[in-house]
């Protein structure tokens, strides 16, 4: 147990980067969705899903595995990037449904 | 991939200034702080049952004032470092100034200084470091405060009087 605090301790500003990585990640997934979940805006939602699931993943990556421990953040850096590519393409996508006759002007 | 590389490789320290700056460390032990005194400051004069296993030699250039030190770089090489002590107070501070002299000039990390207190918290004792470099790049600087880097290096020496005096 001594260990694992010891590391989770080393590891607490690693976990606070990969923490906003995500978080920003989940935000930029869905900018434009209108819904609300549990009172809260759609993107907010996701933001807080990508936050915990992939954070808890990627703390458990540089826990256990400490010798590739930077792969965390490298990995936390792609999520936004990903992210606004997936944004991107959903809203083109969406562009091309709503308009099926002239799908190949939008693209 | 290209936030990686930006990341993990030296394309950034060509364009980026380098600077001085100081790396700041703690760590935690259940010894007392005379236990592990030897551990984290050492001379010529230390026992070499209390060095790591990288130190081949320490010899006084001016004893009592300026020694080399001669260490294992990278499981092959060797490296030679020269100390000059500005401070000793057994047991609580230490205080030195290094230099690699074979370095070339500019060279980031090869001369700077270390300072260290070790102090009584709670049933054992905190060892707060602080390392400064004339020179560093944004890389270092960002690597080793995102992953506490000198606070494991302190935890390992940490590890070994644990180990040492259990």
């Amino acid at each position: 147990m001594r260990w694992f605090l010891k590391r989770l301790y080393r590891d607490r500003r690693r976990l606070v980067v990969v923490l906003c990585l995500t978080f920003l990640g989940g935000v930029i997934a869905f900018p434009t969705t209108q819904a609300h979940m549990f009172g809260l805006p759609f993107f907010l939602v996701a933001g807080l899903a990508f936050m915990f699931g992939l954070t808890a993943f990627l703390a458990l990556l540089a826990i256990l595995f400490p010798t590739i421990r930077y792969s965390a953040e490298i990995a936390a850096m792609q999520i936004p990037f990903l992210a606004t590519i997936g944004a991107f393409g959903m809203q083109r996508g969406a562009m091309t449904v709503s308009q099926p006759g002239q799908s190949s002007r939008v693209w | 991939m290209v936030a990686a590389s930006l990341y993990t490789g030296p394309l950034l320290d060509r364009f980026l200034p380098l600077r001085k700056h100081s790396f700041t460390s703690y760590t935690f032990s259940t010894l007392a702080p005379d236990q592990l005194w030897p551990f984290f400051s050492q001379t010529p004069d230390t026992d070499t049952a209390f060095w790591d296993e990288d130190t081949l030699s320490m010899d006084w250039i001016e004893k009592g004032k300026t020694f080399i030190v001669t260490a294992r770089m990278n499981d092959v090489g060797k490296i030679e470092e020269h100390h000059r002590l500005e401070s000793m107070l057994p047991g609580d501070h230490f205080k030195f100034d290094f230099a690699v002299p074979d370095a070339k000039p500019k060279t980031c990390g090869a001369r700077g200084k270390v300072e260290l207190w070790v102090e009584p918290h709670g049933t054992g004792s905190r060892v707060k470091q602080v390392r400064t470099y004339d020179c560093s790049t944004w890389r270092m600087m960002i690597y080793s405060w995102v992953d506490d880097h000198f606070g494991r290096v302190d935890d390992d020496t940490v590890r070994r009087a644990e180990t040492a005096t259990s």
